[in-house]
């Protein structure tokens, strides 16, 4: 029968487990033992040359064509909390984007998903390679109408996967029971409501479900990264700022 | 289970390594390896990465998370210099090479193969988003890389993939005269890329697969020690295979070196298989910031010790 030796190392405060597997056999099979140890901590390496010369005629294209202010936000946007900053500066650039695309109102609401969102926007400057980065996939924003009962079906999940949304508030009342609410009002469960969301989403990525019932899809052929991009550069062409903040409109069951 | 404590350091790993006996006290790092390969050790070095998402460059001065941290050029510095140390180097990635930065949006990923060949990587496995352009990209970008696609749970069957030369369900690289087995397993696709780009690119069970080809590695083909890459992801909250789960069903895989839930572990997490035997599993977060490193010691009577370094975090 294999003896299975744990030894510990300890070095600099971290205690690291060491598992030595001791087999003891006739076959010519090897005996695994493994153990750890600190290596190296912070690596400050140079940069490499040959890998430099290599990056850097694609490095000129992309800056220049990606490397510009588009904006300035005052605190870092972050995924961080419930209700993260983040989410909701991007449901907001999609309502932005969609007055613009699909007609002004008021009463639109918008689904993202949270993986979508691939980074964090730093403190100060916001360039194009930034929100490439944000949203690097080629999605595009769509307008769709989905019932009421199923927006009330997905609160779930958009509550406990902490997915951005806007338009709407959900508030867990009991333990994984959720009130859906527009301006204080419950949701009618008969009603159409418009959504705006990505075309991934309206084809079950991520893997949501509510939008194979959706009716009146309207496609915009707009990039949700155009319409971040343009989102930020109308806080520019304001003079203004990118103010991150959060809200109310998801309250868990603590 | 038998607990040691090394409170030290190297020097007592080494010691253990070699005996008590072996008189080390004035011996410095590069000394004390060439006596560990004049006692008749072979030494391994795996080198890894996963999740580099096209971050060719560092992180920006101003990220909120990982400011200057990563990029392509010191990993290749890094690299470079461990190489000019160690004789016997495996340079591995776990996959989702393409997508996040300009960089894949505007050359489809050619750079990260080109710089990946560059710093001489040995072999990576699919992650989900190498297929963010489809099957038809992969193709495309092929011809800039010069490292193996190891994955056995894709049937590529009538896509462009299928029967390229450079994919394969299984390798084995034999260094120093110690042969490493090394197979490669992928997420189910559906709902985590367009299904347009899917195409016809069918999922197997990872762990069915990943089993049969370890197995195969490890008693027909005899090696001594074998590794998965996967991009399954290293655990879930809901109900979804993990290398967790993969290794807990596994009989013949050593390491998982793992992907997919961006998951930086600072020790392997170690994991009992099917015959009780230990599995480690490990992982370095995403976009190149941390580097793998894990040296295995094949002694003269036929033990494996694995040493676990901590990953080298480069900024």
């Amino acid at each position: 029968m294999p003896k299975i030796i744990v030894m510990y190392l300890k070095n600099k405060k971290i205690l690291f487990l060491t598992l030595v597997l001791y087999i003891v056999s006739c076959t010519k099979h090897y005996h695994v033992e493994s153990t750890n140890f600190t290596h190296s901590s912070f690596v400050k390496e140079p940069s490499n040359q040959k890998t430099d010369q290599n990056i850097a005629p694609y490095k000129h294209h992309i800056d220049s064509a990606t490397n510009s202010v588009i904006a300035i936000a005052e605190n870092a946007i972050t995924k961080d909390g419930d209700n993260c900053a983040l989410g909701n500066f991007c449901c907001d650039a999609m309502l932005f984007g969609a007055n613009k695309v699909f007609g002004k109102t008021s009463n639109y609401l918008v689904i993202l998903n949270k993986g979508g969102l691939r980074i964090n926007l730093p403190k100060g400057e916001i360039k194009v390679k930034t929100i490439f980065e944000l949203m690097p996939f080629e999605n595009e924003m769509v307008q769709v109408e989905i019932k009421g009962s199923s927006l009330l079906k997905i609160a779930g999940v958009l509550a406990e996967k902490h997915h951005p949304f806007a338009g709407f508030n959900i508030i867990e009342v009991k333990s994984k029971l959720y009130d859906v609410t527009i301006n204080n009002v419950p949701i009618d469960t008969s009603q159409y409501y418009p959504i705006l969301t990505s075309d991934y989403l309206l084809n079950g990525g991520d893997g949501f479900l509510i939008f194979n019932k959706a009716k009146s899809v309207k496609k915009s052929t707009l990039k949700i990264r155009d319409v971040f991009i343009d989102y930020c550069k109308s806080f520019s062409a304001n003079n203004s700022t990118i103010k991150p903040y959060t809200d109310g409109r998801l309250q868990l069951q603590k | 289970m038998d607990d040691y404590n090394f409170k030290n350091n190297r020097r007592d790993f080494i010691k253990f390594l070699l005996g008590s006996g072996v008189a080390l006290s004035n011996l410095s790092f590069i000394e004390t390896d060439k006596l560990i390969a004049k006692k008749g050790f072979k030494k391994i070095t795996l080198l890894y990465t996963n999740d580099q998402h096209s971050r060719i460059e560092p992180f920006p001065e101003n990220d909120a998370k990982y400011p200057s941290e990563g990029g392509f050029s010191k990993r290749a510095g890094l690299i470079e210099k461990i190489r000019s140390e160690e004789k016997n180097v495996l340079l591995l990635d776990a996959g989702d090479i393409f997508q996040g930065t300009p960089y894949f949006n505007y050359y489809h990923g050619e750079l990260e193969y080109k710089l990946m060949s560059l710093m001489q990587y040995d072999a990576t496995t699919f992650g989900n988003h190498d297929f963010d352009m489809g099957c038809e990209n992969i193709l495309k970008q092929l011809p800039h890389a010069n490292f193996s696609f190891i994955n056995c749970n894709y049937d590529f069957k009538d896509t462009p993939l299928m029967q390229h030369k450079k994919i394969m369900p299984h390798k084995i690289f034999c260094v120093d005269g110690v042969k490493i087995g090394i197979t490669g397993v992928g997420i189910d696709l559906n709902n985590l890329v367009d299904s347009r780009f899917v195409g016809n690119v069918k999922y197997q069970s990872p762990i069915e697969k990943a089993n049969a080809e370890a197995a195969i590695l490890k008693h027909d083909k005899k090696c001594d020690f074998v590794i998965c890459l996967s991009h399954i992801g290293y655990n879930y909250r809901e109900n979804k295979i993990s290398d967790i789960d993969l290794a807990k069903e596994s009989r013949d895989i050593e390491l998982i070196i793992g992907g997919h839930t961006h998951t930086f572990l600072e020790s392997p997490d170690i994991q009992k298989n099917k015959l009780n035997n230990p599995v480690q599993i490990t992982q370095m977060g995403w976009a190149g910031i941390w580097l793998g490193r894990i040296d295995i010691y094949f002694t003269p009577n036929n033990k494996i010790i694995v040493q676990n370094n901590t990953p080298s975090k480069i900024n």
